[in-house]
């Protein structure tokens, strides 16, 4: 006989793991946040202020208004323009149909996805280099007033191309996501609508996309999450530059914490935007539960 | 509505030839039935008049209309799909108008032809439903109120009944052909099932590995199979087919000796009779003689099996026959009703040579 008790000891460990490696930072954040804490200072925490870090944050903080500002910006633009160019690129993909030369092809567009979004970020400041970056060249050329400006050193620009790496490492991962989705589609449904006469555009808009909505509701929740979390590409392509223009939240997080050593200031702010990635993580998981 | 024409029309695929050389002329308001087993190309043949296809060779007319590889939505026809193709984001009532919506007819007459075409079909009180809360007949009814709510050139119906039970699919193959008599529209209807094509042709083309077998109203393609295809295909039980020689104008295999004034030229042959065409009579009075191997009710008749020299022959008896296994009996066919198919080529020969025969 079976031990009844047997399958609580086999999850155990992995729990185990789980509690020290996300319970207790999570925990341990929240107790941080209740006190000033300067590293730079003092080696153990300091004294308990309550939510007081919390109040001069929401209330009295220009830099972390700032912040939310350019994370909004930045998730809003990103998402979009991830999603849209993923699903342009799949739908391309599956027209074009299944020969040797599409494998090929998808392998080419996946490429991307598979970087670190840190190395991401340092050859995207090469590239962007107005005397010999390539991307700046090939925008010089094509739009005339761009030639040799330099692009992460105007605030809009900056974002821009940030938005942009961003762009260029999430589109592959999400092109995939749709391309099975868009494959799953009942084939019947789409020849149905042609018999019936829409046009291309209308089978897309009006039969194919309202069914892919669960899937594009999980695509949006996740590059959400993705986008609002977004660093590495902050710290190697713009450092939050030029001034405050690209200063994401996790960005500013990091600058509190281990520039200027404020720890307890530091995990108020993450504590936040943990909240916010904590709604839509909970969204997300009812949603794939939902489907499965 | 129009006629559909199909010249020299041939389809392949890479290497594989789905079609090769069909020729298909429907006439307007006809109801022609595609039949054949799967891969025998009657549904590439349907795709092709819809435009889901094009032909790789070859001439598709809808009316005088040179179609080839105009898009669907340019050929004004309709279709009804096996797995109904609906779309399950919308209403039933959705469902139905979309020909309309997207030819941009108006809200207020959209609605008045769709409350007529549910009515039709009898979904007047599901137009709010969505298509997952239907049952597999009424979404069936769906699909049909979608492609009856305009007129269109042509009807294309794809297996429409084979996701239903037995007993709504006899209904509904009565619905659709007072559908089809009433609204009158040019209709090809795809199947592997000979009761559908039988019930509700006009005329049925009998096809097999991407070609016309044969191409005949229900009861010439009944009584005058042109090959030994056609003749196995349709009949249930199918037709028996015995292997043996004509000699003098007598047909013989061992244990079997049929004479009829029509076989001809002396030679191999098949001999073909249908078991309601044989009569189960005493061992001394018949041409073909042997034991009951089985006997079945079917409830309305016995089915008798009877072994004969080399092969098993159905015989469909009166219900009153009361024979058992291992009784010797005499089978004597209608001589009306007998068929002679040549061993080598398949193909029917005497007696009563076919019209529209397939073109081998």
């Amino acid at each position: 006989m079976v031990d009844k008790h047997l399958k609580y000891w086999l999850v155990a460990p992995a729990l185990i793991i789980m509690a020290m490696t996300l319970l207790y930072p999570l925990v341990a954040g929240f107790w941080f946040s209740l006190h000033n804490w300067n590293i730079a200072q003092e080696a153990t925490l300091g004294p308990f202020v309550g939510l007081d870090n919390y109040r001069l944050i929401l209330t009295d903080d220009p830099d972390f208004w700032g912040s939310v500002r350019v994370t909004g910006i930045f998730t809003v633009f990103s998402v979009v323009i991830t999603l849209v160019l993923a699903m342009a690129l799949a739908l391309a993909l599956l027209l074009v149909g299944n020969d040797g030369l599409t494998v090929n092809v998808r392998t080419l567009l996946v490429l991307p996805f598979s970087m670190s979004p840190a190395l991401l970020g340092i050859s995207w400041r090469f590239l962007l280099n107005p005397e010999f970056g390539a991307i700046s060249a090939g925008l010089g050329a094509i739009i005339p007033a761009l030639k040799g400006v330099p692009i992460l050193a105007d605030p809009t620009l900056a974002m821009a191309a940030l938005i942009a790496s961003d762009v260029w490492h999430w589109s592959p991962y999400f092109m995939l996501l749709f391309v099975g989705a868009l494959a799953a589609l009942p084939q019947e449904t789409i020849e149905a609508a042609q018999v019936d006469g829409a046009s291309r555009f209308r089978v897309f808009w009006e039969i194919m996309l309202p069914q892919l909505r669960p899937v594009l509701t999980i695509a949006i929740l996740l590059k959400a999450i993705f986008s609002l979390k977004v660093l590495d590409q902050v710290v190697t392509l713009t450092a939050g530059g030029p001034g405050t223009a690209t200063e994401t939240l996790a960005h500013l997080v990091y600058l509190t914490a281990f520039r200027f050593y404020d720890l307890g200031y530091s995990a108020a702010i993450a504590y936040l935007l943990a909240a916010v990635m904590g709604v839509l993580a909970l969204l997300y998981t009812r949603f794939v539960m939902e489907r499965a | 509505m129009a006629s559909v024409t199909l010249k020299n029309v041939a389809k392949r695929f890479g290497h594989f030839t789905a079609l090769e050389q069909l020729d298909l002329s429907i006439g307007d308001g006809e109801f022609l039935v595609l039949l054949g087993p799967s891969g025998c190309g009657k549904t590439t043949t349907m795709r092709m008049v819809a435009g889901l296809e094009y032909p790789s060779s070859g001439e598709i007319r809808i009316g005088d209309r040179l179609v080839n590889e105009v898009q669907p939505k340019e050929r004004d026809v309709a279709m009804v799909f096996q797995n109904y193709g609906l779309y399950p984001h919308m209403s039933v009532e959705q469902n139905i108008a979309y020909p309309l919506k997207v030819r941009g007819i108006g809200k207020t007459d959209r609605a008045a032809r769709v409350r007529a075409a549910a009515d039709k079909v009898e979904l007047g009180p599901l137009l709010a439903r969505k298509p997952r809360e239907l049952s597999g007949g009424q979404r069936q009814r769906v699909a049909l109120a979608r492609a009856i709510v305009r007129t269109p050139q042509v009807f294309l119906m794809d297996e429409p009944l084979s996701n239903l039970d037995a007993k709504l699919r006899v209904t509904m193959r009565a619905e659709i052909k007072h559908l089809q008599h009433e609204l009158g529209v040019t209709t090809i209807y795809v199947t592997h099932d000979q009761i559908e094509a039988m019930t509700l042709a006009d005329r049925v083309a009998v096809m097999n590995e991407g070609r016309i077998q044969q191409l005949g109203t229900p009861a010439e393609i009944y009584d005058t199979p042109a090959n030994l295809f056609v003749a196995g295909f349709i009949g249930s039980p199918p037709m028996n087919l015995i292997p043996g020689a004509v000699s003098g104008g007598t047909f013989k295999a061992t244990d079997v000796s049929v004479t009829h004034p029509d076989f001809g030229a002396d030679g191999a042959g098949i001999l073909g009779i249908r078991p309601e065409d044989i009569e189960v009579v005493d061992p001394q009075v018949a041409g073909i003689v042997g034991s009951v191997y089985a006997v079945e009710l079917t409830g309305e008749a016995n089915l008798v099996t009877v072994l004969t020299g080399t092969s098993r022959v159905i015989a469909r008896a009166s219900r009153a026959w009361d024979g058992k296994i291992g009784d010797k009996v005499g089978l004597r066919p209608d001589p009306a009703r007998i068929h002679l198919f040549d061993q080598q080529t398949g193909l029917r020969i005497e007696p009563r040579r076919v019209p529209g025969a397939g073109n081998h």
